[in-house]
Order: structure tokens, then C-alpha cells, then sequence
């Protein structure tokens, strides 16, 4: 090995490791921003682990998500929460989950072919099948971001709060079938949704999903489901339909008065379905007798000895917080498992404690009334730490200064805004794809309920009482100029450096490479042509010098011998001045490549050579400057041969334009000759060097006494860096392949 | 016997693909960054109501055909710091353009600013906002006036002479709320001058408060024949105190934008009539504004589309169904 090769082969190797250590670099720097942390992806077939505390395949879009006693609880009233997990390829499966309705109204279910999921009502597009409780109805439906609801299916039976009902959805092609079982009363009702081929949603994640209530999911088991699995479903539903989803008003006018005119637009309340909740109905026979009071009443006016009437939205359920338009309190209700984030209700009861432990007790509970959470107030650390906000909800944005994590599993994040610093403590931390940007210089907004809870140890003067990780939006990643990222900016801009230098570095290398190519071609073809003509001619008249001196020559065979002289001297004159010419730059510009070759070939014979005819097939296209100097010397090249070796009569220049290729055929009826591919002589693989550095194909046929036919094939265009092929061509020459 | 010339394997090509990858690796982030820039966001006040169902047919088929996207989604409770951080969203991901239906007269118009200065289009719908058109930014909103006379003249058409009515509706800093309690006064100072306002409710849309506010004032003055809701929501906190109070006939509701519950009380009687506003109309025109804000030609900096009336007798003419349609074709 040669130690320009093996300088060579150092080369290339740095170059790979600097490139890879660059891409690294730049992948190391972007990676935070972005989704490279996403949840773990379940395969199928899955089973929860809400058994085992653990939710983190899960991601939540809206709600307010906690899991006790082996459920994952919603607690909250807001339209369209949903828990997604899966793999959006997902196609032909089934899930099978108990679920409950944890208060009165609203619907609650499973959605399947889920993509395009974000926070919002229908924000989805996917299929969801639900148990509505206001008409007692399984209910199917398209979402789009947008709802396109299907006939709705009687249950058969009153749908109760607080009891737990089993669904089992299967999505095979386009058909969607459900299986709604009571597992007290044991009744069964089926539904089917057969949705149009050239529109139906193929794939997508699983989830579940809840409307105006709070409810609750368990054993959630996702499997791959076939044919057999629908029929087994489908052989119970009377007639599988294509959806009749409704599309002007007057549609859906005539789907209510069929399937709910009782309960549409304004329902009687069912006292069977709220005596279940535990929460009793409003009536203005009992609580609405008695004055009601408000929450900053309850602050700053003299306790009484009676009950005192609030009413209010509940805030928080963890713990219970009550908010009316004039602010909140920390409530303890009679019965904590039956309230809801979003729910209006009138509470009855007496305060406890003192100051910033306000709490009011509750001895009853109507409503509710509405079931809409209530927006938070934006509010400053400031207004915040004046105590003004003192259990109301709001929202304030911060940067991350810690996180931490209590043992019960709570996440404490300290955050700093206007010289203030405050934690933001939040119950539960089910799902590691929502809270993986929480990282410590970000800049996030929480939502939750204000306090006034110094911390020593954060130097924290107020809290926020986060219901769950959707109250936690990340505003802005951590600035990007610190630590490691400002390490891997460097380490990139010195990759990049060291690379520019390394190609400056090559392109030098191949440019002297070229020259030198350059070189070695012209002194190949001058020992080919000029040297030996020269050589010839020396010869010639050395031997008619000889014969002068001996007295040997007549004056006939002299002017004879001298004739030939004179022909062997123009003959390497015309050679000479086609070299020339074919060397010059504007060799290629006079005219099209063929008419060039055949003007040139034309020079290099004489009057008694053979015949230059010139073919053209196909439409001329433009060539690159490269490919048209290597097919010009090529050609000349052979036509060279011809004239030497062959004694052809006639040759044909033929050449011939293909969509993406041109092809030029150099053929004689010469004496040809024997080819032998592992000894080529000087000439051809002049011929072959070049054809390598264009990547053309050459194709060379020849037989004794047949002629000789030489082919070459090159793409019209030269693809890739023209450095590479300089390059490749400076680093030796292709194997030939027989 | 022929020969040929093959192309050889050599570790520079692993050194050509590295290099182009290190090259094309930031060029390829450029590219997913701007993947919004065929994405048209549309931020409806509430996203579930029939209100906007409308607009959505309107921006769908204004998008039929063209090589763009509309993404959609909005607040479900009308939350005015979702609506900005959807904003937020479309000004980072450069939206093609943004159409919004403000919930709040001004918490918006510094994002709806930064947008305008991405040179992303903005069209502010229905109603209008503390901004003055320019380049960029458009409006397409109802015609106030048009729909308070419609009510003042229908009040006249059915209400006795002098009778006492009671406004509902939108506070004065919710996009629109001001313009339409000043037009329905006007109107009803212009139609019939003897009709008495005896009370105005204005809040958030928040029904329950609705629904304790009209229940009061019911209880307070009693000669109260008529209730003006001026959004969908106090329309339906009026109808269901009316249900509640087995008032229909004797109280008169009169409602701003139709949503499903309020349309299905006009049916049943509860709701004298809704002032149907033409989301499909405003949804369409805001699409073509976007466009032709990009293929730059003139853009009508405010468009105005009149609402109608719609009452039992009408609400199942094609006409108005068409106004109403909620879905624009079967999926």
C-alpha cells in the first residue's frame, strides 16, 4: 500500500467520524424540541395498569384524571375529556372496559380509530360508542372535529349513576359493533355502525371519553379482533345500517322528536338517577328557604350560629374547593364521591377554622344545577400573594426553577414570575408524556386553585393546587444558549469548521489530481500519435539516408522514398492539428457534438482513408460539458484505431438520443480483432479511464476479420457533485467485468 | 466477446450520504416547521354549537378542491385563554390563515397583532374587535342593526302596546356585546317607542347565572312579556326558565344565534324566534378573503351578512334550512 493510499484512507475516515459526531451534535441540540419523549406504546393485546397506580401509556387531552380502586376517575364535567393510547396503525381491534357514570347527565364511552386527538369537544377524528344517561341510549357517532351522531339505541333500561357498566367495542373494516352489558341487571344491548368504505376511518389509537360528567374506567383490555370477533357481535343486532347521520336542522329535529322528545331540550329530573348519585336535586322547597350567602361573605362577615346557604361551582376535588362569583372556599362535603369539577351546586352548612384554613363544612348538597367548569383568572404573583385570590381558581404563568416529588407520589414544580417564586403542587403524575417539557428553565402556565402556603424550603410565599396535568401548559421550552446546548453549539460549529476545512482541503487534492490526469492523458496520447509518427518518420529517413550513403538509391526510388517521407509528415501534422483543435475550449461550441466528431475524424485522415459517415437518431439534447469532451475524445480515439490497426473502408458515427441516456457507436468493416478484457492495450484504457469518470457504459465487440463496433452509454446529465466524480476518478481506475 | 464498465462501491459514497445528511438535517427541520402553511386554523367561540356547525359547512366548502386544510377546534365553554393559545399555535406553526370568532372584545388582539405582523391572514368573524382594518386583517361580521330591527319589529308584530320587556345577554366586554344592546335600544326606540325595557341582565355566558338573574327579575316585575336574549346562551337559560315556569305563551323569547336546544324550543314553542345569523355565508367568505389575501388581490376590509329571522312559520323553508345546515356533505 502506498502512502498516498493510505493518507487517503485516513482521510475518509476522520471525514466519517467528524460527520457522524456532527450529526449527533445537531440531533443532541434539537432533540428537546422535538417529540422524541412520547409515550410508551402499547402492543396489542394490552391490559391496563390502573391496578398497579400506573397510567403512563396514556396520554390526557382535557379532564381531570386520578386512579383509585383500581379505576382511572375523570373527575370533571368538561366536554370531550379523553385518555388516548395506542399506535395510530392500529386497524382491526377490539376493546373491552367497565366503566361508570359517576353523576347524573352527560354520556360516557370508548373511542376507536382515534387521530388527530387534541383538547376540545370533538377535537378528534375517530368513532366513539357511549352510554348516554338522558334518554337511557347507546349512542355511536363520527367524530371530525366535528360530531356527526348516529340513531341512537335503547339500553332498555334506565342508565344509573354509580353503577358499572360493561362496553365492548369491536372495529373491523369498516363496521364498528357494540355489546353494552349492565353487570347488575345483566341486560345486554347491541349497536352497529357500518360506515361508508370510500370515507370510513381505517386506523388509529384507542381512548376513552366523557361528556358533561365525571366517570370512571376499569379493566380497559385492548386485543386485535378478526371477522368472527363482528359476527359474534353483528348476530345480535337486528339490522346493520349505514349511518344516518343527520345533516341540516331539520334533520336533527326529527331524530330528537324519534328517539328523546321527553328529554329534549329540557329534561324532567329523575329522582331514581340522582337519589343513586347521592346528590339531591334541587327544589325550592328545601335549601332554597334558607338567605344565601356568598364566599367573601363567609371571610369578612361575623359567624352565626345557623347553617348558611353558598352556592357555587366546584373547583377542585382534591381537595374540595367551591367557587361563587365573589371567590372560593375549601369545602368538606357529606359525601366526597359525588361531586365533580364543573358541578353548580347549593351547599348548606358552617364554617371551619381560622384564616387561610377557611373551610366550610357541609351538612348537605343540592344540585347540581350546570355542569360547566369554570374558566380561571389570569392573575399576577402579585394579586396572588395579596391573599385577594385565596381559594379561587386561577391561572399564572412562571419559569421552573425545581421539581420535586412528595411521597405520595404528588409533583411539587417551583416556579418564579415577577421576582416571586410559588410551587405548583400537583396530585397526581399518571401520564410521563404530558409532563416530560416540565424541565427545569421552562417557561409554563398552571391552572388550580390559589393559596397562600409559604415554603421555607422552595422560598416559596403561595401554592397552586394543580388537579391534574392537563392544568399545566408548557409555554416555551428553556432558553437555549445554557449548558450542554451551548456545548453542543460549539461542538457543532467545530464539527462544521473541521469539515469545511477537510472539503477545501479535498477539493484541492482533486483539482491537482485533475491536472495531473490531464497531464498523463496528453502524454499518452502524444506517445501514441506524435511520438510514434515521428518516430516512424526517423526511421524512414534514417533508412533512406542509408541507402543515399551506400549509393544504393536510384533518383526514382528516392523521390519515391521521399514521398512517403512527405505523406508521413503530413499525416502527423493533420493528427497534430486535431489534437489541437479538439484541445481547444471552443472545440464544443461551433456546432452539435456529432458534427464536431465527424469534422474532426475527417482531419485526421487522408484522402485515401476510409469513408466518415455520420448517423442521428432521436432529439438532440443538451449535454453536460463533461459527458460531450469525453465523447469527443473517445470517438476520436477510436477513429485513431481505425485508421492504424483496422483498414476499414467505411466507419459510422451513429448517435442516438434516449429519453434519459445517449449512446455513440463508433463501427468499421476493418480486419477487427481479438479482445482480451484482462489486457487491454494503452489506448483502450484511456478509453475506459474516461468512460468511468462520466459513469458511462462501454461497450467494445470485435472478432477477426467481423470489424469492430465500440459503444458508449452516458446519461445525458451528470448527477451528484461533479467533486465526487473528480474525486473518484483521481482514486484509480473501475474493474473492467467481462 | 463484449466487455463493460461497472461502477465500484468505495467508502466515499458512506461520506457523500453523510454530507448530504448533515447538510439536508436543518433544511429538513425548516421544512417541518413550516408544515402549517397549507393549514387554515379556525378558532369558533364555541366549537360544539350550531353557530358554529354552520361556519364550518361555509369554510368547507369554500376549501373544496384546493390543496389546503382546515384545522378546527375551539373552546367548548367559550374560555377566551384557549382561543389564544390556539392563536399562539397557528402564529407558530405559520398558519395559512386564521379565522376566529373572538370570545373576549380585547384578551386576543395582541396575538391577532403578532399575527398580522407574520403577514399570516387574519378574519376576525361575526363580530367586531377594537382593531382597525389593514393589510392582512379583515372582518366579516353580522349586520347588528339588520338583526336588532328584526327583533324590534317583531316585538311590535306580537307584544301589546307598552309592554315591558327584558334584555339578556352579553356583557360589554364580550366581542359584540356593547354593539348589540345598543342596536336593539335603538331599534326599539326607532319601531315602537312605547315599549318599555324593564331590566337588563348582562354577563359571561355562563347559563346557570342566566338562568337565577331571569328567574329573579320574572319574580320582581311580573308584567314582563317579552325576554330579548342576546346570545344563544341567555336564550337558553330564557327558554328553560320559561319551561321551568310554565310561562310559554305568556312570555315571549325572542333569541340572537341559533344554537340546537334554542332551534328545538322554537319548534316546540318555547322560543317566539331566533335571529339566525349566516355562519355558512360568513364561514365561506372568510376562506375566500384568506385566499385572495395570498394570491394578493383586493380583500373587502369589513364584510357585513345579514341575519334573518326565523320563526316557526319558516324555520323549515329550504332557505332556511340551507342557512342552517350543519353538515356539508355525508362523510
Amino acid at each position: 500500500m502506498t502512502g498516498t493510499t493510505r493518507t487517503s484512507r485516513k482521510w475518509q475516515a476522520f471525514s466519517v467520524v467528524l460527520v457522524l459526531v456532527a450529526a449527533v451534535a445537531v440531533a443532541c441540540f434539537f432533540a428537546p424540541f422535538s417529540g422524541i419523549a412520547t409515550p410508551r406504546l402499547p402492543r396489542l393485546p394490552y391490559h391496563d395498569s390502573f391496578a398497579a397506580h400506573s397510567a403512563q401509556e396514556w396520554t390526557p387531552l382535557g379532564g381531570s384524571w386520578r386512579i383509585q380502586n383500581d379505576a382511572v376517575i375523570n373527575w370533571s364535567d368538561a366536554q370531550g375529556s379523553k385518555l388516548i393510547t395506542g399506535s395510530p396503525d392500529w386497524s382491526a381491534y377490539q376493546v373491552t372496559s367497565d366503566l361508570r357514570l359517576l353523576a347524573h347527565g352527560g354520556d360516557i364511552g370508548l373511542i376507536v380509530r382515534v387521530s388527530q386527538a387534541e383538547v376540545g369537544t370533538d377535537a378528534y377524528k375517530g368513532y366513539y360508542v357511549g352510554l348516554r344517561s338522558s334518554d337511557s341510549s347507546i349512542v355511536m357517532g363520527r367524530a371530525d372535529h366535528s360530531w356527526l351522531t348516529d340513531r341512537p339505541v335503547s339500553m332498555g333500561e334506565q342508565i344509573q349513576s354509580g353503577r358499572w357498566y360493561r362496553l365492548h367495542v369491536v372495529a373491523v373494516g369498516c363496521t364498528i359493533a357494540v355489546e353494552a352489558i349492565d353487570t347488575v341487571s345483566g341486560v345486554h344491548g347491541y349497536s352497529a355502525l357500518r360506515d361508508d368504505p370510500r370515507h370510513c376511518i381505517a386506523k388509529g389509537q384507542s381512548g376513552l371519553r366523557s361528556t358533561d360528567t365525571s366517570s370512571a374506567w376499569k379493566n380497559v383490555e385492548i386485543r386485535s379482533a378478526t371477522e368472527a370477533d363482528l359476527n359474534q357481535l353483528l348476530a345480535n343486532v337486528p339490522e346493520v345500517l349505514h349511518p344516518d347521520f343527520p345533516i341540516r336542522e331539520d334533520d336533527f329535529a326529527r331524530m330528537r322528536a324519534r328517539y328523546f322528545p321527553k328529554t329534549y331540550p329540557f329534561a324532567q329530573r329523575n329522582p331514581a338517577i340522582e337519589g343513586a348519585s347521592g346528590i339531591h336535586p334541587a327544589s325550592n322547597a328545601s335549601l332554597q328557604a334558607i338567605p344565601l350567602t356568598t364566599a367573601l361573605a363567609l371571610r369578612t362577615e361575623p359567624r352565626t350560629v345557623q347553617e348558611v346557604r353558598l352556592r357555587g361551582v366546584i373547583t377542585s376535588i382534591s381537595p374540595f374547593y367551591i367557587q361563587d362569583a365573589t371567590g372560593g372556599v375549601q369545602l368538606i362535603p357529606p359525601d366526597p364521591g359525588t361531586l365533580c369539577i364543573g358541578d353548580e351546586v347549593d351547599v348548606l352548612g358552617r364554617l371551619a377554622g381560622e384564616g387561610r384554613g377557611l373551610i366550610f363544612v357541609a351538612s348537605k348538597v343540592e344540585g347540581p344545577t350546570d355542569r360547566l367548569p369554570l374558566n380561571p383568572l389570569s392573575i399576577t404573583p402579585a394579586q396572588a400573594v395579596s391573599g385577594a385570590y385565596e381559594g379561587t381558581l386561577v391561572e399564572l404563568a412562571g419559569q421552573v426553577l425545581s421539581t420535586s416529588h412528595l411521597p405520595d407520589g404528588a409533583t411539587v414544580l417551583t416556579l418564579n414570575a415577577d421576582s416571586q417564586n410559588f410551587d405548583a403542587l400537583l396530585q397526581s403524575d399518571l401520564f410521563s408524556s404530558s409532563n416530560h417539557h416540565w424541565q427545569v428553565g421552562s417557561t409554563i402556565r398552571v391552572r388550580g386553585i390559589c393559596t397562600i402556603a409559604p415554603n421555607q424550603a422552595t422560598g416559596s410565599s403561595f401554592a397552586i393546587l394543580v388537579q391534574s396535568n392537563s392544568d399545566v401548559t408548557v409555554l416555551a421550552g428553556p432558553s437555549w444558549l445554557v449548558g450542554w446546548r451551548l456545548l453542543c453549539l460549539v461542538l457543532a460549529g467545530l464539527m462544521g469548521s473541521g469539515l469545511a476545512v477537510y472539503l477545501f482541503m479535498q477539493f484541492r487534492r482533486s483539482k491537482a489530481a485533475a491536472i495531473s490526469d490531464e497531464r498523463e492523458r496528453l502524454s499518452h496520447e502524444m506517445h501514441d500519435t506524435l511520438a510514434q509518427s515521428f518516430a516512424g518518420v526517423s526511421y524512414h529517413l534514417q533508412g533512406l539516408r542509408k541507402l543515399v550513403r551506400l549509393g544504393e538509391a536510384s533518383p526514382d526510388s528516392l523521390i519515391g522514398e521521399l514521398d512517403v517521407a512527405y505523406e508521413m509528415v503530413a499525416g502527423t501534422h493533420r493528427e497534430a492539428s486535431a489534437m489541437i483543435a479538439a484541445l481547444h475550449p471552443s472545440a464544443h461550441k461551433d456546432g452539435d457534438l456529432l458534427t464536431l466528431i465527424q469534422r474532426a475524424a475527417s482531419n485526421l485522415l487522408d484522402k485515401h482513408g476510409p469513408e466518415i459517415r455520420a448517423h442521428r437518431n432521436g432529439d438532440p439534447r443538451p449535454l453536460s460539458p463533461a459527458i460531450a469532451d469525453v465523447l469527443f475524445r473517445v470517438a476520436l480515439e477510436a477513429v485513431a484505431n481505425v485508421l492504424r490497426h483496422s483498414q476499414a473502408t467505411v466507419v459510422d458515427l451513429t448517435m442516438t438520443f434516449a429519453s434519459n441516456e445517449v449512446t455513440l457507436i463508433i463501427q468499421d468493416n476493418g480486419v477487427g480483432f481479438s479482445l482480451d478484457p484482462l489486457n487491454l492495450g494503452f489506448g483502450l484504457q484511456t478509453t475506459q479511464k474516461r468512460c468511468s469518470s462520466i459513469r458511462a457504459r462501454l461497450e467494445i465487440e470485435s472478432s477477426s476479420g467481423h470489424g469492430t463496433r465500440l459503444s458508449v452509454t452516458a446519461r445525458h446529465q451528470m448527477h451528484g457533485f461533479s467533486f465526487f466524480h473528480r474525486f473518484r476518478s483521481a482514486h484509480g481506475p473501475n474493474p473492467l467485468r467481462k | 466477446m463484449r466487455a463493460g464498465i461497472s461502477q465500484s462501491r468505495t467508502p466515499i459514497n458512506l461520506l457523500r450520504w453523510a454530507l448530504f445528511g448533515f447538510i439536508l438535517a436543518p433544511l429538513l427541520a425548516g421544512c417541518q416547521a413550516g408544515s402549517g402553511r397549507r393549514e387554515i386554523v379556525a378558532i369558533p367561540l364555541f366549537s360544539t354549537e350550531n353557530l358554529s356547525s354552520c361556519e364550518h359547512v361555509g369554510m368547507d366548502e369554500a376549501l373544496a378542491g384546493k390543496d389546503l386544510h382546515l384545522a378546527w377546534n375551539g373552546p367548548p365553554d367559550g374560555n377566551a385563554q384557549r382561543q389564544i393559545d390556539l392563536l399562539n399555535d397557528a402564529v407558530s406553526k405559520h398558519a395559512y390563515g386564521i379565522a376566529i370568532n373572538a370570545r373576549s372584545l380585547y384578551a386576543a388582539n395582541g396575538v391577532i397583532r403578532e399575527a398580522i405582523s407574520h403577514q399570516i391572514p387574519v378574519v376576525v368573524l361575526l363580530h367586531r374587535l377594537p382593531l382597525t382594518p389593514e393589510e392582512h386583517l379583515s372582518f366579516v361580521l353580522e349586520n347588528t342593526q339588520t338583526g336588532a330591527m328584526l327583533v324590534a319589529r317583531r316585538l311590535k308584530q306580537i307584544l301589546p302596546a307598552g309592554a315591558d320587556v327584558l334584555l339578556v345577554g352579553l356583557d360589554s366586554l364580550s366581542a359584540g356585546g356593547e354593539d348589540r344592546f345598543t342596536a336593539v335600544e335603538q331599534a326599539l326606540r326607532q319601531t315602537d317607542p312605547a315599549i318599555h325595557i324593564a331590566n337588563r341582565i348582562a354577563g359571561p355566558p355562563a347559563i346557570s347565572a342566566f338562568e337565577s338573574a331571569i328567574t329573579d327579575a320574572l319574580a320582581q316585575q311580573p308584567g314582563i312579556r317579552a325576554i330579548i336574549a342576546l346570545d344563544s346562551h341567555a336564550g337558553y337559560a330564557a327558554a328553560s326558565v320559561i319551561h321551568d315556569t310554565n310561562a310559554q305563551g305568556r312570555i315571549r323569547i325572542l333569541a340572537f344565534d341559533q344554537n340546537t336546544e334554542v332551534l328545538a324550543s322554537l319548534r316546540q314553542g318555547g322560543v317566539d324566534s331566533v335571529v339566525v345569523q349566516n355562519m355558512r355565508e360568513i364561514g365561506h367568505i372568510a376562506i375566500s378573503n384568506m385566499i385572495r389575501d395570498h394570491n394578493h388581490q383586493p380583500v373587502a376590509a369589513v364584510t357585513y351578512v345579514e341575519p334573518q329571522l326565523v320563526t316557526r312559520d319558516n324555520i323549515d323553508t329550504e332557505a332556511v334550512q340551507q342557512i342552517l345546515l350543519m353538515n356539508w356533505v355525508q362523510p
